[in-house]
């Protein structure tokens, strides 16, 4: 079984530089393609198993929150996948959209949410976002012949749910969560008036994901940075100081 | 290649002269006019840290140029403490390290200034980038003493009580130190691109490497909890390729058109 997980991690050590050379589409393409659903299916139970069969090792509060971590950045990831979504959809759960864009020009109100390409309508958001100005804060310029660089882009907007309208400000850095989607300042144009494109992200999963995240800092301090009284993985005790002047 | 020729590349220069200095000290068995020539060097590097400082009015993470400044000063509380915590600290592994962190500020980045992109202006960039910046330094540090468990030497099983023995554990001791802090850097580095990007991770080349560099040494960290210390050599090549993953993620995907994503303006 360690022999198996360790054949794991290998297997998908070699998956992530595969995946460094395709670049950041393809990659996500090729790791959410279902082929790849039977790899994160064994790492989920590989962890899940290992919980069972390395009970004694377990006991270690560390080793525990890097395992039940991994295990939880797994699930939601899952849960916040376009996979994840379709199937919360399948059974009756919130319908959201994973991933969307709002284009809007100045004074506009909508909630028309849009895929990669702008154009092409995925759903409404279920409130609606008017862009009261967008706008953009420069450096001063640090040479005559090179221009300025953008420090921030902004969206002042309004956010209008039933007779409540809400001022709210998005930038870079920034977002605005609302109702369960987060919206980005991701990009902006002219045609010839100034536009904006907030990225609507559905917030499905997170809290189980930073969950996760919290788990592996946690289990990784405890591991690796306390000091136990009978240290494994080596057999050998700590060493009284040796001197050692030269590089060998 | 590339030469500064400005007074902040003459301090650079200098102090990459001063780790060279610590390195020869070192190794004609000079500990202590190496460890003063180290923090010589680390103290001229950073006068050329505070001085970019001020060039660039923002905290000097920005760049290769700027974070291998960074290291480069990190060398000294990192020698110190390898010498407090290590049984066997190989210390002329720290002006080594030096030397080598320093050479490509010096010779290979540009150093011309950059205001900070949007993107960078956050309350993690600090945290994110110093962060991992000490992992790799540990992790760096414990590759090397691996690597000096074999040089001129045969090699064989570390037995308990030898400096080999003592040698190994320093390695490992490295690695268990760096570890967590490289999970806490892709962490951060998740929680930043959810904040700038809007998603945790974006499968640009630069997280895949990172990943693939953490997956590294969790296989290190599983190998040895399997085999104890009966493979000193395999134990030692995992820790190399960790570097080599290291040096691949900081620089190469860096500046390798091939991988160009999202990191790509950290040049």
């Amino acid at each position: 079984m360690q022999w198996f997980n360790l054949a794991l991690i290998f297997g998908l050590l070699g998956l992530a530089i595969a995946g460094s050379f395709l670049g950041a589409e393809r990659a996500k393409e090729l790791f959410n393609a279902p082929p790849l659903w039977p790899v994160w299916t064994l790492l989920t139970l590989g962890l899940l198993a290992g919980f069972c069969m390395f009970a004694t090792q377990m006991r270690n509060p560390g080793l525990a929150a890097l395992h039940a971590g991994c295990l939880l950045i797994l699930l939601g990831s899952f849960w916040n996948s376009h996979a994840g979504h379709a199937l919360a959809a399948r059974c009756g759960l919130a319908g959201k959209i994973p991933w969307s864009y709002l284009v809007l020009h100045e004074g506009e109100l909508s909630d028309l949410l849009r895929d990669e390409s702008l154009v092409q309508p995925l759903g409404r958001l279920g409130f609606g976002v008017r862009l009261d100005k967008f706008g953009m804060d420069f450096y001063p310029q640090r040479r005559a012949d090179v221009e300025p660089e953008v420090k921030q882009y902004r969206s002042s907007v309004s956010l209008f749910s039933g007779t409540q309208v809400v001022p709210a400000e998005v930038s870079v850095n920034h977002p605005l969560h609302v109702r369960g989607y987060h919206l980005y300042q991701i990009s902006w144009g002219r045609d010839p008036d100034p536009y904006s494109v907030l990225l609507v992200a559905s917030d499905s999963g997170l809290t189980v994901v930073y969950a996760g995240f919290v788990l592996l800092v946690f289990g990784g301090a405890v591991r690796f940075w306390l000091r136990r009284k009978n240290r494994d993985g080596g057999g050998m005790p700590p060493q009284p100081a040796a001197t050692a002047g030269g590089a060998a | 290649m590339m030469v500064h020729a400005t007074p902040l590349g003459a301090t650079i220069y200098t102090a990459l002269a001063a780790y060279a200095c610590a390195l020869v000290a070192q190794l004609v068995r000079r500990p202590r006019a190496g460890r003063a020539l180290l923090a010589a060097g680390a103290a001229l590097a950073l006068g050329a840290l505070a001085w970019r400082w001020l060039e660039t009015g923002h905290v000097p993470l920005q760049n290769l140029f700027e974070i291998f400044l960074v290291m480069s000063v990190a060398i000294c509380p990192l020698a110190w403490c390898c010498r407090r915590w290590l049984p066997a600290p190989v210390e002329a592994l720290d002006p080594l390290l030096g030397f080598l962190v320093l050479f490509p500020v010096g010779f290979v980045f540009s150093a011309e200034p950059r205001d900070l992109p949007p993107a960078l202006q956050s309350f993690l960039f600090v945290p994110h980038v110093a962060v991992y910046l000490a992992a790799y330094l540990l992790l760096a540090r414990a590759a090397l003493t691996a690597v000096s468990l074999f040089w001129k030497r045969k090699a064989s099983l570390p037995q308990i009580g030898t400096l080999q023995s003592s040698i190994f554990n320093s390695s490992d001791r490295l690695a268990r130190a760096g570890f967590p802090l490289l999970t806490a850097g892709l962490i951060l580095g998740a929680l930043w691109g959810k904040l700038a990007w809007g998603d945790y991770w974006h499968w640009d080349p630069k997280e895949m490497w990172s990943l693939a560099t953490w997956l590294l040494y969790c296989g290190y960290f599983h190998f040895r909890a399997m085999t104890g210390a009966r493979y000193p050599r395999t134990c030692a090549a995992l820790l190399v390729a960790g570097l080599a993953a290291i040096i691949l993620t900081v620089t190469i995907v860096n500046l390798a058109n091939l991988f160009s994503g999202l990191h790509s303006y950290a040049k």
